[in-house]
């Protein structure tokens, strides 16, 4: 019996000598679930459509489509953009969809002739789309009710009316890109973020731990050597896993995707980057495994859950838009589905491309200069 | 210039906190000799070797290795240092550890070879060389850390505690290949709890608790304390500092 609480007692007193850990056992799980419930009480952000009625005639239709979407269902009627005008509308993002209404003038409506709805959907978020898309079928039924009601016909004569012929048409992805294309690229990066900061901290911690750091510090070499030799090391391994996922998840899981393997393989690059001088630099900070181990939860959680893996950054609260775009994961997301599901090259993402590596150097510039001073566990 | 001191300390402090671990040390190490430095645990030992060989920074005063302010990396190509702890990878060999460091130091091809194979054979580990370092003993280990430390031919040796652990045969060729060194050139800064070692070294400076007591051949110092051995003199050095 005493022998087992002698080893409680000593499990208690390092866990507790260990302040940081101590702070983190508490602060971790209140940062999770208060970023969750933030993310999932807030008000959604509704989604931005346009509806256009080119022809005279069916403004009164168009007029009444746009009141029950507004009511209905959770969007935001855009004014102010014409039919020429929607792709624009759509890559800049100030609409996620555009329906164009034809053929809904009344007098021609009773006759029998159906009118037709063409959405223009941005696409590129499957889910939002594919959600829009379920609202506004649900809309046709309401829609109907109220055109026979204004049109007093006889019961017979509102038989006649039928639904609008629905077109679909996407800027992007399109009707056979799902969750799992959707989900892909964010995975294929998070992973590789994921593996190489751990193994990079861990690596230069037992560098520490073992001595060899000491040895390291007293030879010619430069910090700035030391972390490219490292880089060097770490990168051919961490291609090489983002070689095999790439593999697997197009050939095998048969993900949809446009755009290059090359590009994909450019953005993992700046990725891993930095990730592994991020893991040089937050091992400094680190005193043993357990220390590293526990930034995971601080580095991986808010990336997972903001960094538009999960939820696209468009339907977040706007504060917390705001701290996404401070998280690199965030960056790599946006240039790896632009990528794949958009189909754009690379110079079309360069802006999320200079992020990425804006964010690898500062972390280069944190390791180099964290290398000597809390290299040597002075 | 070339016997100018190698190692010059100029009120020499480090603290860690609270804990002054030098408390201004002024020396002057010349060149071509094995300079011992004796002390008891905590006297300042590893401190003082840690900041000649560049990894930590004085706290106040100034540390001059080959005449330039430490640290300075343009003089690591110079310095081979051996830290207390056996500094290797365990999961290389001892050969590959051999290697590695040679190889930051610009050791390469024929010559890291031949430097490495001579070095095993001092040593006497040529037939563990293909050994992982995780699997070969303690006393094996100190000694693989020690060959890694001399494989670029440094002009100028740290050596913390090299023979701790070390059994006692292979301690007299440690001290034989020291001598060795020294005859060709080397300068040797060494550390050492082994007064009987120390009796070998050049000159001796006596740590305690981060001053330095008293500094000499250690010829002089036995005379100087009137003692028939360096541990008695030692103590002589030690109770007349203490008020
Ligand atoms: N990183 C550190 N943080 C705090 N105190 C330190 C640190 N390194 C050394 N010290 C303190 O400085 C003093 C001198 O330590 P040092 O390791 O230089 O002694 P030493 O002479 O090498 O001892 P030993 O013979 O046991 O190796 C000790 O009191 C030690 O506790
Ligand atoms: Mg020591």
């Amino acid at each position: 019996m005493s022998r087992i609480t002698a080893l409680a007692y000593r499990i208690f007193l390092q866990i507790a000598r260990d302040r940081r850990t101590l702070v983190l056992i508490f602060l971790v799980p209140m940062l999770v679930m208060g970023l969750l419930t933030w993310l999932l009480r807030s008000e959604k952000q509704p989604f931005r459509a346009a509806v256009i009625v080119p022809d005279k005639g069916g403004a009164m239709m168009g007029d009444l489509l746009r009141e029950l979407l507004v009511q209905n269902a959770r969007v935001k009627i855009i004014a102010g953009i014409t039919e020429p005008g929607i792709n624009e509308a759509l890559e800049d993002g100030r609409i996620q969809a555009a329906i164009v209404l034809r053929g809904a003038d009344l007098e021609e409506l009773k006759t029998g002739k159906r009118a037709e709805l063409k959405v223009v959907l941005e696409g590129s978020d499957p889910m939002s789309s594919r959600e829009f898309l379920q609202q506004l079928q649900r809309l046709q039924k309401p829609l109907l009710d109220t055109m026979r009601g204004l049109l007093s016909l006889s019961d017979e004569n509102a038989q006649m009316l039928a639904p609008p012929e629905l077109n679909l048409v996407f800027l992007y992805g399109g009707k056979d890109f799902g969750e799992t294309d959707y989900f892909a690229p964010p995975v294929i990066c998070f992973v590789a973020f994921f593996f190489v900061f751990i193994i990079t901290a861990v690596s230069f911690l037992r560098e520490r731990a073992q001595g060899t750091m000491e040895r390291l510090l007293a030879s010619p070499l430069s910090q700035f050597e030391i972390i490219l030799g490292y880089l060097s090391g770490l990168l051919l391994f961490a291609l090489a896993q983002t070689a095999v996922i790439l593999f697997f998840v197009f050939y095998l899981l048969k993900i949809h995707y446009l755009g290059s393997i090359a590009s994909v393989l450019v953005v993992e690059f700046i990725v891993v980057l930095g990730a592994s001088n991020m893991g040089i630099f937050f091992s400094s900070f680190a005193k043993n495994e357990f220390q590293v181990a526990q930034f995971i939860p601080l580095v991986v959680l808010p990336q997972v859950l903001l960094s538009g893996m999960l939820w696209s950054l468009e339907t977040m609260p706007k504060a917390l838009q705001y701290i996404a775009y401070a998280l690199p994961l965030t960056y790599a997301n946006l240039a790896l589905r632009n990528l794949m599901i958009k189909g754009f090259s690379l110079a079309q993402v360069l802006p999320e491309l200079l992020a990425l590596l804006a964010f690898a150097l500062l972390m280069t510039a944190g390791s180099i200069l964290t290398i000597r001073k809390f290299g040597a566990i002075n | 210039m070339a016997d100018e001191a190698i190692v010059r300390l100029e009120g020499l402090k480090k603290r860690f906190g609270k804990i002054e671990a030098l408390k201004g040390i002024d020396l002057e190490i010349p060149a071509g000799i094995t300079y011992g430095l004796i002390g008891p645990n905590g006297s300042g030992k590893t401190t003082l070797i840690r900041i000649l060989a560049g990894i930590s920074r004085p706290s106040s005063g100034a540390a001059f290795v080959l005449g330039r302010p430490m640290p300075d990396r343009s003089v690591a190509a110079s310095i081979g240092y051996m830290t207390q702890a056996e500094a290797l990878y365990k999961d290389l060999t001892v050969e590959e550890n051999l290697r590695f460091f040679g190889r930051i130091y610009g050791v390469s091809g024929a010559l890291l070879r031949q430097r490495v194979d001579e070095l095993l054979e001092l040593v006497g580990l040529s037939d563990r060389r293909r050994s992982l370092v995780d699997e070969v003993s303690g006393g094996m280990r100190r000694r693989a850390s020690l060959a890694c430390a001399l494989v670029h031919r440094p002009r100028l040796l740290f050596l913390d505690e090299p023979t701790a652990g070390v059994d006692p045969e292979l301690r007299i060729q440690f001290w034989n290949y020291f001598k060795r060194l020294t005859t060709g050139g080397v300068s040797i800064l060494v550390s050492t709890h082994h007064l009987d070692e120390a009796g070998r070294c050049d000159r001796l400076g006596l740590l305690r608790e981060g001053e330095l007591l008293k500094e000499g051949v250690p010829e002089e110092l036995r005379r100087e304390a009137q003692a028939e051995t360096l541990e008695a003199a030692f103590l002589y050095f030690a109770r007349r500092r203490s008020p």
